[in-house]
C-alpha cells in the first residue's frame, strides 16, 4: 500500500488554508448532518464516523474506528470493493448522492441488508483521510419507489387489457391479446379464458395463450381449478398443481390461479393463468389480478354479444341468399306445371301427348315437393327449431345400419366398411347423422361408375378428440373450381343435367347444417377422373354428456 | 323457310315445354343448346332468327351468350328473348345491357310465348298463322 504523501495522482502537501482543521472539527461539522458520514483513509480504514452510522448501521461511531469500510457491505461485495476503492484513489472525483442509479447494497450490524445511497467526497489527505463517505437508508424510498411502479405498471396493464378487448377483431383475437397482457404483467406462462354457452348448455372453445383453440375441445375437467373457480363462484389459487392434472400433464405448469368472470352476480366464464414455477400466485398477485378480471366481464359480454349479432347478421344474409336462389329453383317445375297445364286446358291435346303432359307434370311436381321438403329441413337445421334427439352414438354402428339399407339401392357398388374397433361415442342425433351417411353414400353412388367400390372408414383422431367417417369413390371427380361450393345450396354437378331423376341441389347443405348442429364439419378431397372423398367428423361425447347419460340413465 | 329457334337452357324440361307450345305448327323449327359455350356455337353454326336465352346457366351465362351473340356480325341478326327465373327488375336491366331484344320471366304462359314468337315471325315477315 502506497503511502499518502506519495501519491502522484493524489492531493500532496499539507494544507496551507487560514484555518487548521481536525478531526474533532469534522466530527462536529458531521455530527449535525442526518446522514451517516464516514471518514476512510487510503487503506480503507474508517478513521472518522459521526453519530448517525447509530442509527443506520446499528454501531456506535466509537466501535467503528480503525475499522474496514468493507465490513460495512455485504461479503458478496467486499472483493470487487477493493478494486473500486483503488481506481478511486486513482482517479479521485466526486459522486453525489442520488446520482447512481445502480441498487447499493449495506450491512447493518444486525447482519440485514438494506438499500443505501452512497456519496463520495475526497478531501485533503493532511487530515489524515481521503474520503468522506456518505451513507443514507433508502429501503422505504425503495420499496416505495418499486410500489409505484408495480402500480403504475398495473394500471397500464388494466388499460391495456381495456384497449384489447374493444379492439375491431374478433372476440377471439382480442381475449388472445388480453391474456398476453395479463401474461406479461403477472409473469405467467400460460392463460386461458372459458366461456360457459348457456344457450348451449356446454362450455365454449377455449381460448388460449400460447397456442391454438381447439373448437373440439370437450370441456374442462370436473377436477381442474377452472370447474372449481366456476362451482364456487370465487377465485382459486393453487400454487401446486397436481402431476396429473391436465395443466402440469401438457403443458409443465405447477401454479395456476382461476377467476370468475362476471357480469354483476352472473357468471360467464373462467379465466386461469398458470406459471411453470410452483408458489407462483401470492394473494397480493392473485387480488390484482381479480380486479382486472372484474372489469373483463362486461368487455366479454359486449365482445360476446357483438359477435353473435355478427353471426346473426351473417346468418340473416345466408338465409336472404337461400330464398331469392330457392325461388329461382322453384321456377323452373313452376315452369313446367304452368305450361303443360295450360296447354292441356287451351289445346285440342292427343292422348298420348296428354299422357306425356301429364306424367311430366307429375315428375315435376314431386321434384317441387322434394326441393320444398329439403328446403324446410335446411331452415328448421339452422335455425335450431329441428329438435335433434340426442343420445350416445357408436358411429361404427350407424355405418353399419345405413349401409344394410342402401345395398340394395346401391347394387351397382361394392361397398368396403373399414371399421377398426373406436371406443369413442358421439353425443348425436341418430336420425340425422344416418341422413348425413345416406346422402354420402347416395352421392357417391350417383357419381361413381358401376363396378368401381365406395369405400367407408371410420376412425377416432385422438388428438383433436374427434371420430371421423370418410365415404370415397372412384367416380368422376369434382372440379377443383366446384370443391369450393359443393356445400352451398342448389349446387349441383354437370352431369345431373341428364339424370332422369334429378337431384335437389341441397343433399350436401342438409349434411353440412346437421353437421354444424353436431359442432362437427365436413370437407372434400376430389381429383378429376379418379373420385372425390368426403370427410366428416363429430367430436367425442364431452364429460358432461356423459354425466346427462348417466342421470337420464 | 320457317323461322328457326335455339332454346338455351340446361333444364330439358323447358325445352320440352317450349317444344309442346310450338307443337306441329309448319311456322317455326326448334333446336337446342344446354350451356352457354354451345349456344354460341350453335349460333355461329345454325344462324337461328330467335334466341330463347336463359341466364342461369352451366359455363358462360345468358348475359355472356347475348353478348357475344349480338356482338358477332354472323350472329347478331337473331332476336334474344331472356328467359328467366330471375325476375328482378336489374336482371332486366342486365339483360337490356347485354342487347337482348325482349323478356320473357319463368314460369312462363305458352301462349304469351307464342304471342311473342308471332310477332317476330310477322316482324321477319313470315305469314302470320
Amino acid at each position: 500500500m502506497a503511502q499518502p504523501n506519495n501519491d502522484e495522482h493524489g492531493r500532496t502537501g499539507g494544507s496551507t488554508g487560514p484555518v487548521e482543521l481536525t478531526v474533532d472539527h469534522f466530527q462536529a461539522t458531521f455530527d449535525l448532518a442526518p446522514d451517516a458520514t464516514f471518514g476512510i483513509d487510503r487503506t480503507g480504514a474508517i478513521r472518522f464516523a459521526n453519530k448517525q452510522v447509530a442509527g443506520v448501521f446499528g454501531y456506535e461511531s466509537e466501535d467503528l474506528i480503525g475499522r474496514r469500510i468493507e465490513d460495512l457491505m455485504p461479503e458478496r461485495f467486499r472483493s470487487r470493493h477493493h478494486e473500486h476503492m483503488s481506481r478511486f484513489y486513482d482517479r479521485p472525483y466526486d459522486r453525489p448522492m442520488g446520482g447512481v442509479s445502480i441498487n447499493l447494497v449495506a450491512l447493518h450490524k444486525d447482519g440485514t441488508e438494506f438499500a443505501a445511497e452512497i456519496s463520495l467526497t475526497s478531501v485533503d489527505e493532511s487530515m489524515g483521510f481521503l474520503v468522506i463517505v456518505v451513507v443514507r437508508d433508502v429501503t422505504e424510498r425503495k420499496l416505495l419507489e418499486q410500489y409505484l411502479a408495480d402500480q403504475v405498471g398495473r394500471l397500464d396493464a388494466m388499460v391495456r387489457v381495456g384497449e384489447a378487448m374493444a379492439k375491431p377483431g374478433t372476440f377471439e383475437m382480442n381475449v388472445r391479446e388480453a391474456l398476453n397482457v395479463l401474461i406479461e404483467l403477472s409473469s405467467a406462462d400460460w392463460a386461458v379464458v372459458r366461456i360457459f354457452d348457456e344457450a348451449k348448455n356446454r362450455w365454449a372453445a377455449a381460448i388460449q395463450v400460447p397456442g391454438d383453440s381447439n373448437p373440439y375441445d370437450i370441456g374442462p375437467r370436473e377436477d381442474s381449478v377452472l370447474r372449481r373457480a366456476w362451482n364456487l363462484r370465487r377465485t382459486v389459487i393453487n400454487n401446486s398443481l397436481d402431476q396429473n392434472s391436465r395443466l402440469a400433464k401438457h403443458f409443465g405448469l405447477h401454479a395456476a390461479i382461476a377467476i370468475p368472470l362476471m357480469v354483476g352476480d352472473r357468471p360467464l366464464g373462467v379465466m386461469t393463468i398458470a406459471s411453470r414455477e410452483a408458489d407462483h400466485f401470492t394473494a397480493e398477485l392473485g387480488g390484482y389480478l381479480r380486479v382486472v378480471a372484474r372489469t373483463m366481464g362486461p368487455m366479454i359480454e359486449s365482445a360476446v354479444l357483438r359477435e353473435r349479432i355478427e353471426i346473426e347478421r351473417a346468418m340473416t344474409s345466408r338465409a336472404d341468399n337461400f330464398i331469392s336462389t330457392a325461388s329461382h329453383e322453384l321456377r323452373t317445375p313452376l315452369t313446367a306445371l304452368v305450361g303443360f297445364s295450360e296447354l292441356l286446358i287451351t289445346r285440342t291435346v292427343d292422348e298420348e301427348s296428354k299422357l306425356q303432359f301429364s306424367k311430366m307434370m307429375n315428375e315435376e311436381s314431386r321434384r317441387l315437393a322434394r326441393i320444398v321438403d329439403d328446403m324446410l329441413d335446411v331452415s328448421r337445421i339452422q335455425s335450431g327449431r329441428l329438435p335433434m334427439v340426442r343420445e350416445a352414438l357408436d358411429l361404427g354402428e350407424t355405418v353399419d345400419s345405413v349401409i344394410a339399407n342402401l345395398k340394395a339401392l346401391v347394387s351397382e357398388h361394392q361397398i368396403v366398411v373399414e371399421k377398426p374397433i373406436v371406443p369413442h361415442l358421439v353425443w348425436g342425433d341418430r336420425d340425422r347423422l344416418q341422413q348425413v351417411l345416406w346422402n354420402l353414400v347416395e352421392n357417391a353412388n350417383k357419381y361413381s361408375g358401376a363396378g368401381t367400390p365406395i369405400r367407408v372408414t371410420v376412425a377416432a383422431d385422438e388428438s383433436r378428440q374427434v371420430v371421423t367417417v370418410s365415404v370415397t369413390d372412384e367416380g368422376q371427380g369434382i372440379p377443383e373450381e366446384k370443391l369450393e361450393s359443393v356445400f352451398e345450396p342448389f349446387t349441383r354437378l354437370e352431369r345431373d343435367v341428364k339424370d332422369r331423376v334429378r337431384g335437389t341441389g341441397l343433399g350436401l347443405h342438409i349434411v353440412r347444417s346437421i353437421l354444424d348442429a353436431h359442432e362437427g364439419k365436413i370437407d372434400v378431397e376430389s381429383v378429376l377422373g379418379e373420385g372425390s372423398t368426403f370427410v366428416f367428423e363429430v367430436p367425442f361425447m364431452a364429460d358432461e354428456e356423459q354425466l346427462y347419460q348417466k342421470e337420464v340413465a | 323457310m320457317p323461322i328457326k329457334i335455339l332454346s338455351v337452357d340446361d333444364e330439358p324440361i323447358v325445352y320440352r315445354i317450349i317444344e309442346a307450345t310450338l307443337g306441329i305448327d309448319p311456322r317455326f323449327s326448334l333446336i337446342a343448346a344446354a350451356d352457354g359455350d354451345e349456344a354460341i356455337v350453335q349460333a355461329k353454326q345454325e344462324k337461328p332468327d330467335v334466341v330463347l336465352l336463359d341466364v342461369d346457366l352451366p359455363g358462360k351465362n345468358g348475359f355472356e351468350v347475348c353478348k357475344a351473340i349480338k356482338a358477332d356480325p354472323e350472329t347478331s341478326g337473331a332476336v334474344v328473348v331472356m328467359l328467366t327465373a330471375m325476375a328482378q327488375p336489374s336482371d332486366k336491366q342486365k339483360g337490356i345491357d347485354a342487347g337482348a331484344d325482349d323478356y320473357l320471366p319463368k314460369p312462363f304462359s305458352p301462349a304469351v310465348l307464342l304471342d311473342k314468337l308471332d310477332e317476330i315471325a310477322a316482324r321477319l315477315g313470315a305469314p302470320s298463322s
